[in-house]
């Protein structure tokens, strides 16, 4: 493929020669061109200079592979219609993996004629072929353009073929013309033992790959969704409420499916094919398990309205397709007969709601932690994550029976500095102590609660606590800590004000 | 230190309570002679496996030793520390932790009130109160029951925890006590012998319940103060 070719179909007839350079070992040199500047004798690889003083009048464009994998990856998200294993191909090939998926466009081809004629119309010169291994569909692609190949065929259509169809490198390529082999057909007769031991192990590696002796694996570019159902258009459409209808729609029949895996799904992907070839995937999660349409298209109603400056609807979309990305064992929750909703479920179905409006981060709750260091016995925790949560601590042990003493209703943050005076020693609650320039009678005191530092976090120095609920004249309680023993420190140790209780 | 209270730690375990006791017997014999313990008594969890080598280093050291196992059950009984007054208690000791052991697989040991009951002869017995808040009435009950038969040979231990009850648990083991008419003593129910072994235990701790450190959470002991303690400190 030549991405110059594509201004072709910009109504340029009288363009004139068009070239693409960039730098390549400190030369500019032609990395693409269109079919006049072949024909005027132009070559890929051809420094500038050169082809300047051949052809004068030629324009020049600065090569951008960045855009130019942009433009193929766009191609592959368009391939996505009709399979989704596609696989990128160097610079400027794809691969697509039709097993399976024949029968929905009628014949293979019908297929291949119906990606061809698609992406001309897109404006986009595009060979291809179609044949049972992939090497052998690269060679066809590349020298026998629109054709179809049969597996038995293999060795008939290669035979023809130069070796370049082998994809070889290019020094082995010319080792080969050196000694007269030059197409496919005049080493697929040579005993093979030698052939391997002149040129190396790849010869043989792609002729076997092209002739389907070898498999070759294509790793596709985006993952497989385990589930997906698609809806093609006769008219695109346009209007989001539509679009929600139709997921509705799709989300309908998936629950079927959902219901013979007894799963439900967690991550969505709604992937919408626009007419002239951009696609748009939405992906929306939820916290939990889920197979309930409303609920799915709602969770689109509100990706959709987040998202909407971004989503430019254009002429409309022609395909809809919802994929689930990641599924999960959903369990059947028997409904009694009050008609009672479950709190536990429309919370989720809440949390989901608003992350799929305000993204995953937007949510967070606190949670328990295991720790004896009271700062630290609590943590924030994305509600997206709440579920794996509940997994781990269905075996672990219920944290809150096993929470060591009472806590303070508020706890600080930062413990505050107060001045503690006459402390009874060695492990007593002060008599009195100031704190925010107020000074509090003790009335009572209970402690102390001994709490070490955690040494594989604080090190090995850190200070003990001793916490003392105290109860002034007036009856305010407050958990007062004294930060390190007396017989630990060597100056007189600090008291903190930690929390206080109602 | 002549006129400090004469102290026995009677509690302690070595590392012969596998997975929970983490100091070796002989180091606890030295530490407690060295902070000036009146004695030691070693009790380990259902097994008498550690009085040898703290026997051995005691004799060395001249020094006071009692030997005696902590019997756990698996009834639901609270710990109990049993202490053979003569020969025949040991052996009485020695067959009931036998009887246990041969219930059961190698390497654990399944013990019921009822064998305690049955072998209570000539053993001194200090109960333990449970982890966490003692139950007031399920106490007095085991005292009542056990005082039938042990009479003046049971006491109620008594161990702060350092977890901002002390004082309300002391003042209730001391009712109880009145009440069932058992003797208190007071212990301090060590796992190892100088606060500094502290992560040792906490590493312990970890093994035992197959969690990393950072993950042990409140499988933790909350602070060092199991570890053995000089009479004034006790007092």
């Amino acid at each position: 493929m030549k991405w110059g070719a594509s201004w072709l179909s910009r109504k340029r007839p009288d363009h004139p020669p068009l070239v693409f350079v960039d730098r390549i070992q400190n030369a500019m040199r032609i990395v693409a061109l269109d079919a006049r500047a072949e024909k005027s004798g132009l070559k890929r690889g051809q420094g500038l200079a050169e082809a300047r003083a051949m052809c004068p009048d030629i324009e020049i464009i600065p090569a951008d592979p960045v855009a130019d994998r942009a433009l193929l990856t766009s191609l592959a998200d368009w391939c996505d219609r009709y399979t989704p294993l596609v696989a990128l191909d160097g610079e400027n090939g794809l691969y697509l993996d039709i097993t399976g998926c024949v029968h929905l466009h009628g014949s293979e081809k019908a297929l291949l004629n119906d990606i061809l004629s698609r992406l001309s119309g897109l404006g986009i010169e595009a060979r291809g072929a179609l044949a049972s291994s992939a090497g052998l569909s690269w060679a066809m692609a590349h020298y026998r353009s629109g054709d179809i190949a049969a597996p038995q065929e293999a060795e008939e259509v290669l035979s023809p073929l130069p070796l370049a169809a082998l994809r070889l490198p290019l020094e082995v390529i010319q080792t080969l013309a050196r000694v007269g082999l030059k197409t496919v057909g005049d080493i697929i007769t040579l005993p093979r033992a030698p052939l391997a031991r002149r040129f190396g192990p790849s010869v043989l590696l792609r002729l076997d790959q092209a002739l389907g002796f070898e498999d070759e694996p294509l790793s596709p570019r985006l993952p497989v969704a385990s589930l997906s159902v698609e809806r093609r258009l006769a008219s695109p459409i346009q209007d989001e409420d539509d679009i929600l209808e139709l997921t509705l729609q799709l989300a309908k029949s998936l629950r079927q499916r959902f219901e013979e895996r007894e799963e439900g799904g967690r991550l969505f992907e709604l992937v919408l094919f626009r007419v002239d070839g951009r696609v748009f995937r939405i992906r929306a999660a939820t916290s939990a398990a889920s197979r309930d349409p409303e609920r799915i298209s709602a969770l689109y109603r509100e990706r959709l309205q987040a998202i909407h400056d971004d989503l430019d609807v254009g002429y409309g979309f022609e395909i809809l397709r919802l994929c689930v990305l990641k599924t999960e064992h959903y369990a059947v929750v028997q409904e009694d007969f009050s008609g009672a909703s479950d709190t536990g479920r429309s919370l989720s179905a809440f949390a989901d709601r608003v992350m799929a409006r305000f993204g995953p981060e937007s949510l967070s709750t606190l949670i328990l932690q295991e720790s004896h260091v009271p700062e630290r016995a609590a943590a924030f925790l994305p509600v997206s994550d709440m579920s794996r949560l509940s997994a781990a601590e269905k075996t672990g042990t219920p944290i809150s029976a096993a929470l060591p003493s009472t806590r303070p209703l508020r706890l600080f943050r930062h413990p505050e500095r107060v001045d503690a005076i006459a402390a009874e020693l060695p492990e007593g609650a002060p008599a009195s102590f100031k704190w925010r320039r107020t000074t509090y009678q003790v009335a009572r005191a209970e402690g102390p609660e001994r709490i070490a530092g955690e040494w594989w976090v604080d090190g090995e120095d850190a200070l003990t606590r001793d916490y003392f609920r105290v109860e002034d004249a007036d009856g305010r309680r407050f958990w007062l800590f004294r930060d390190g023993l007396y017989s630990q420190a060597a100056v007189s140790p600090k008291w903190f004000m930690h929390g206080i209780f109602a | 230190m002549t006129d400090a209270p004469v102290f026995y730690e009677l509690g302690a375990r070595t590392n012969y309570s596998f997975l929970q006791g983490s100091a070796p017997a002989e180091i606890m014999v030295v530490t407690a002679q060295k902070i000036g313990l009146g004695g030691i008594g070693i009790a380990d969890r259902n097994t008498v496996a550690g009085v040898v080598r703290a026997h051995a280093k005691a004799k060395l050291e001249k020094y006071r030793f009692q030997p005696g196992a902590r019997l756990v059950f698996a009834d639901g009984t609270p710990d109990i520390l049993a202490y053979p007054r003569n020969r025949k208690g040991w052996a009485h000791l020695c067959r009931m932790l036998s009887a246990g052991n041969l219930r059961t697989t190698k390497g654990s040991c399944t013990l019921f009130l009822s064998d305690l009951l049955e072998w209570q002869d000539e053993l001194q017995l200090i109960v333990m109160e449970d982890a966490g808040r003692p139950d007031p009435e399920k106490l007095t009950a085991l005292l009542l029951k056990l005082r039938d038969y042990a009479g003046k040979r049971l006491y109620l231990g008594m161990t702060p925890h350092y977890d901002g009850f002390d004082h309300h648990d002391f003042a209730c083991l001391a009712t109880i006590a009145t009440q069932t008419g058992t003797r208190l003593i007071a212990t301090n129910d060590a796992l190892y012998h100088a606060p500094e072994f502290r992560p040792v235990a906490d590493v312990v701790t970890a093994i035992r319940e197959h969690v990393t450190i950072a993950n042990a959470g409140l499988r933790l002991q909350a602070n060092a103060e199991r570890h053995l303690k000089n009479p004034k400190e006790m007092a």
